[in-house]
């Protein structure tokens, strides 16, 4: 297995569930690692990756529930299986609210299982690229000057650089020279890709 | 003189004059004559008369004794034969009356019996949804394997110890859901207690087993201590389950509106002595609400419960199957919060030789 293979999680607190889920995901082809609680799970350093999570909602000690919802205060996008003895509506609709890709009932079937770890891995592959991106935008953005994320901000929303530079007391040239810069250092082909950058950069910066 | 002892006192006297009569006048042929005594006849006369009517006195009192002697008897006789009947009457009201307590006793019993198997079986309603989760685990584990088995084989096939594991692993899930119905068909089932040398630490084992997850749906923590070494017990060992499952049970419902960091349920068995009896004690302690002082006496009585939604028959129950076993169940207030219930059971006597 190469590091960037998909990793499944599997925490649940019966042995032999936990033992046979991972027979059976391993069975279909992937890599998987089990823990027998959800402290277990949260102690353990996951390597970075596409990934997923298969939990068992009711347990000992910090519940399923709880997990999810530590995970997601932590902004950690790991998308989560849960499977569970009970159709237990609330509990569903609790988990469902809370970003569960999938609700299985125990027993549960192989193709389900299935179908939700590739749906789940590839979710999480997205969100992480996504991830990624903004992470490497934040980086470039701050590369820029102070006075470069000036000129961007007006550029980005639709100044000419003669306004631009009316409005920061400037030359036109100057601006000229700015703007330059910053679709160098930020990678953007046109002013629209920096305008869809600086959008993605929002709620970050 | 013969007359006088065979006739007694009247006919003696009678006979006495007579014979008197006899010997003076013993020569018939002169009868006139003969009235006149000589003076020297007299006193032999007179002797022999007296003679005859003491002999007449002293049989008479003697037939009145021994009338008097038969007549006590008969009186005695009959006295013991109307005694003896009364006796009989008694004795029988008595029997009628120890059959009459004995079938009461047996009926008690019975009663006593359905109570613990009708509670029982409530128990084992409300521990429906925990079962059909125990149960399920296992089917869980079988389905899995045997998924992963036909996904091995569609694989090729290579690795076929991999597909033993998961085939023994299914073999063992198999067992497993089959012990646990195994253990809720006995506390179901019917049957008349039944005494029989016991491990205590068995009894444990199955509450457990049923209660585990009971509690990890109510978020408590179950521990056990010091269980290494125990005596055997006599006893009905569903029985036993029941009033362990009955206190465990209440322990965390007690913890219901606890903390769930400070939810903890401990089941402890140890030595225990009592009245000089050697015997174990058992205890049941959870970190719940705690009795109120004016629960401590009420909470053994039947039908009545602190909570809203119990029948108040457990602890009844619980009481009335281990004192049945000979054995004392009591609760106390932990010092620091929630309640402890114990009971005792006494040891069983290791046989002579």
């Amino acid at each position: 297995m190469s590091t960037g293979d998909p990793i499944v999680y599997v925490v649940d607190d019966d042995a032999a569930v936990r033992r046979t889920t991972e027979r059976l995901i391993r069975s279909m082809g992937c890599y998987v690692q089990t823990f027998a609680s959800a402290r277990e799970f949260l102690d353990f350093a996951r390597p970075s990756g596409p990934a997923c999570l298969v939990l068992d909602i009711r347990m000992p000690g910090l519940t399923g529930l709880d997990l999810q919802q530590q995970l997601s205060q932590a902004g950690n996008p790991l998308p989560i299986i849960f499977i569970t003895a009970h159709g237990d509506i609330p509990m569903t609709v609790q988990a469902m609210k809370a970003g569960a890709v999938e609700f299985l009932t125990k027993p549960f079937k192989s193709r389900e299982l299935k179908d939700a770890i590739q749906g789940a891995v590839a979710r999480h592959g997205d969100a992480l690229k996504a991830i990624a991106e903004i992470e490497d935008l934040r980086k470039r953005f701050a590369a820029l000057t102070a006075r470069e994320r000036e000129v961007m901000a007006l550029v980005v929303l639709g100044k000419l650089n003669k306004q631009a530079a009316d409005e920061l007391g400037t030359t036109e040239r100057t601006v000229k020279f700015h703007r330059a810069h910053i679709m160098e250092k930020m990678g953007a082909i046109s002013v629209a890709d920096l305008v869809r950058m600086s959008e993605k950069l929002k709620p970050l910066a | 003189m013969f007359s006088a002892w065979m006739g007694g006192w009247g006919p003696g006297i009678l006979a006495a004059l007579l014979s008197t009569l006899a010997v003076k006048f013993d020569d018939l042929s002169q009868p006139l004559h003969g009235l006149t005594f000589s003076a020297n006849e007299v006193p032999r006369l007179l002797f022999f008369l007296g003679t005859g009517m003491f002999i007449s006195w002293l049989t008479g009192r003697q037939r009145q004794a021994e009338a008097a002697l038969q007549s006590l008897n008969n009186e005695l006789e009959n006295k013991v034969l109307d005694r003896t009947a009364e006796l009989r009457t008694t004795n029988d009201a008595l029997k009628a009356e120890m059959s009459e307590r004995q079938r009461a006793e047996a009926d008690l019993r019975r009663t006593e019996a359905d109570l613990a198997h009708v509670t029982r079986v409530t128990t084992v309603g409300e521990l429906t949804a925990s079962i059909a989760h125990e149960v399920n685990q296992p089917l869980t584990a079988i389905v899995n394997n045997a998924n992963a088995c036909l996904n091995l084989l569609d694989g090729g096939g290579k690795s076929l110890d991999e597909v033993r594991a998961a085939l023994t692993e299914i073999t063992e899930d198999g067992e497993r859901a089959g012990a646990i119905i195994e253990r809720i068909r006995a506390l179901v089932k019917k049957s008349p207690p039944r005494l029989a040398p016991c491990d205590f630490r068995s009894v444990v084992r199955n509450v457990l087993a049923l209660a585990l997850n009971e509690s990890s749906a109510r978020g408590v923590a179950v521990r056990t201590e010091s269980l290494e070494t125990l005596p055997l017990i006599m006893g009905d060992e569903v029985q036993l389950q029941q009033v362990l499952l009955n206190l465990a049970m209440n322990g965390m419902e007690a913890m219901a509106n606890v903390e769930k960091a400070r939810r903890l349920l401990v089941i402890g068995a140890r030595l225990g002595e009592r009245d000089g009896k050697a015997g174990i004690t058992v205890d049941v302690r959870d970190s719940g609400a705690g009795l109120k002082a004016g629960d401590m006496d009420k909470i053994f009585e039947a039908f009545y419960s602190t909570k809203s939604d119990g029948l108040g028959m457990g602890l009844a129950i619980s009481r009335s199957i281990i004192e049945s076993h000979g054995g004392r169940l009591w609760a106390t207030s932990n010092d620091g919060q929630g309640a402890t219930f114990s009971f005792w059971l006494p040891a069983l006597e290791r046989a002579a030789g």
